[in-house]
């Protein structure tokens, strides 16, 4: 099985779409999942004037009923197969549960449509594992969307290189915020999923890949985990300490901090600002002074879907955010952040 | 007693920041929060900016701004700022106002669903499955979380407002319109997209009292972009209330003030967690508003 890279994800949309050769005509999207995520992206999409929200694809009929009693008016059928009999797309955008996201996910490689996969760093091995091999099948456009990559500070220090392994030597990296309080908390999530998974992501799109990690972890409030620490050692020889947990009161909204030292200094980098002290780069920048990385505002998708369109018209960083083969990457640390903790912290490599 | 309809504010506090996350930093957010973790110190400082100029308070319905207002013998003015979506809905798959909290509540507190029922048996049919007619119900319900007599209107969150305005569906808008008639309410929209926002409400011909929505001299929330906001401002004909005011924190909340009346904005929305010593910064700004 060939797994595609980083490279081959940015090769992939450098295959241009009939839209994108300067052609005015916007990419026809339809958007599987009505949940939380998948109405952000319906919006994303209606607010941009590069898209055209073409459907959506549901099987649950309160979702679909939902998004029509809101306004919507693109057609909405139970199945991709279905919704593809009747109306001609560009794009599926796959927002459902890891359950269902692989099966659409081989549907749309089959039927041509180029594709972007959410959450899919937080899916279980059978669904990673089936949606890598369909991507890797076609030449079509396909990206894996996490809003985390698009977090302004993150994405500037890894874009001047503040962030990265030439510059660091040792790394600390934590995430945390307030959920195991909420009555919504249940098994089937848990801080991995929910919150170290986008830390790693962002480890990944800054260091390259996780190599091996060996992690501890936390039930403190239910049967799930609670609190995460993890031993990271990358490819490249750099080893990170890195903390998550979602059982810190008063964080309403998640904070993530990577901080590094190395020769030339020391860089602080969160959702607040960025500050480096590094021989060659100094300063402080606040996540509000960037521009804005989208046309709207709300919810996860904006920056994801602004990523999207700015790829498929050749834009190389944008691709490379939307790596597939890193959120296939980061779904297998996960995985062996789970074995070595289930192991009492012994070391686990992570599959390749 | 028969109550007026009110003239929309010039000068209003966002108590939001209290319990939803803003552009602030954390550092900032926890202070804030912190510094107004007793019911007694929220409720001073609310009282002291409203006896300082604020014309009325944009208020979540949570137990805490609610304890705050119960420590006061007078009623302040409050739009309410409904429905309050809170932030761990996002460990749900489902969109969050599919779901009504309502429905776990004690049948006999204060704002419990039994307010809620009362609009949603007079709903026509063709609306009751709406997002309208999903939402009316909680609204009515979590605005009646504040006392009848301080509540000066509502203001709807931008979490329904852009879902309206993304699907294009002007009906949402009417109905809220409608809804608040009746009780003598304001009705403001705040959104998180003021240029789509505008553009929408021209294209629809339908004005609400006023729109919520970012304004600041750095740009900051100003979607899609800061020029086609300040000519939306300008042609719209809706008023609209600037919030944002500090850019995240870039600039003084007097330069905000200033810069949004300038540009078009008929009043202003600071936030708690803009302001270090509530009555006196909202003292200064109503020059600045008044110009």
């Amino acid at each position: 099985m060939t797994r595609p890279t980083a490279a081959s994800a940015a090769t992939q949309f450098s295959q241009p779409a009939p839209h994108a050769l300067g052609a005015p005509a916007p990419d026809r999207i339809v958007v599987a999942g009505l949940g939380r995520a998948g109405l952000d992206y319906a919006c994303a999409v209606a607010f941009h004037s590069a898209a055209d929200l073409v459907g959506f694809v549901e099987p649950r009929s309160d979702l679909r009923r939902f998004a029509r009693g809101a306004g919507f008016q693109a057609h909405s059928e139970p199945t991709l197969g279905r919704w593809l009999r009747k109306h001609e797309a560009d794009t599926l955008i796959v927002c459902t549960p890891a359950a269902e996201a692989a099966d659409l996910v081989e549907e749309a490689v089959a039927s041509g449509l180029a594709v972007l996969v959410h959450g899919l760093a937080t899916m279980p091995r059978e669904a990673v594992d089936r949606i890598e091999k369909a991507l890797a099948s076609t030449r079509k456009p396909v990206a894996a969307g996490s809003p985390v990559l698009f977090q302004p500070t993150f994405a500037r220090a890894r874009r001047t290189g503040a962030l990265s392994a030439e510059r660091l030597q040792q790394v600390r990296a934590s995430a945390s915020v307030s959920r195991v309080f909420s009555p919504l908390t249940e098994p089937g999530c848990d801080v991995l999923e929910f919150l170290l998974a986008d830390l790693l992501l962002l480890l990944d799109a800054s260091f390259g890949p996780i190599g091996a990690v060996s992690a501890t972890g936390q039930k403190l409030y239910g049967d799930w985990l609670d609190e995460c620490q993890v031993e990271a050692r990358f490819a490249n020889g750099l080893v990170a300490k890195i903390e998550a947990s979602w059982s810190v009161p008063d964080y309403p909204g998640t904070a993530m901090v990577i901080e590094g030292s190395g020769p030339e200094g020391r860089v602080i980098v969160s959702d607040d600002a960025l500050e480096m002290d590094l021989a060659s780069m100094q300063g402080r920048v606040v996540a509000a002074s960037e521009p804005p990385g989208a046309v709207s505002e709300g919810g996860e998708a904006p920056g994801v879907m602004e990523g999207w369109l700015k790829a498929l018209a050749g834009d190389e960083r944008s691709a490379e955010a939307l790596s597939a083969s890193r959120a296939v990457r980061v779904a297998r640390v996960v995985e062996s952040v789970r074995q070595s903790i289930a192991a009492d912290g012994s070391e686990r490599l992570v599959r390749s | 007693m028969k109550r007026q309809a009110l003239d929309v504010p010039r000068l209003l506090l966002g108590v939001s920041s209290l319990a939803l996350p803003v552009r602030a930093t954390r550092d900032r957010q926890l202070e804030v929060s912190a510094r107004f973790k007793e019911s007694e110190s929220l409720a001073v400082a609310l009282v002291k900016a409203v006896a300082a100029g604020a014309e009325a308070l944009v208020a979540p319905p949570t137990h805490e701004i609610r304890e705050a207002l119960d420590e006061l013998p007078k009623d302040l003015p409050i739009l309410a700022r409904v429905p309050h979506l809170v932030p761990t809905d996002d460990l749900r798959y489902e969109p969050a106002l599919l779901f009504d909290p309502g429905d776990d509540e004690d049948p006999n507190g204060r704002g419990s669903k039994r307010a809620g029922a009362v609009v949603k048996d007079f709903l026509p049919v063709g609306v009751a499955g709406s997002l309208a007619g999903r939402v009316l119900p909680r609204i009515e319900r979590e605005t009646a979380v504040f006392k009848p007599a301080s509540v000066r209107g509502v203001v709807i969150s931008a979490a329904v407002t852009d879902l309206a305005v993304a699907a294009n569906q002007p009906r949402i808008i009417e109905r809220m319109m409608k809804f608040a008639r009746p009780r003598h309410w304001m009705v403001g929209f705040e959104t998180r997209n003021l240029g789509h926002m505008l553009a929408r409400l021209t294209t629809w011909g339908t004005a609400p009292d006023f729109v919520l929505g970012a304004m600041n001299p750095r740009g900051v929330g100003m979607m899609p972009d800061p020029d086609t906001v300040l000519e939306a401002v300008g042609r719209a004909g809706v008023k609209v209330i600037a919030s944002e005011l500090r850019a995240g924190g870039m600039i003084s909340l007097e330069d905000g003030v200033a810069w949004s009346r300038r540009h078009g904005a008929w009043g202003v929305c600071p936030e708690l967690v803009d302001m270090d010593d509530v009555p006196k910064e909202l003292k200064s700004l109503a020059p600045l508003v008044a110009a």
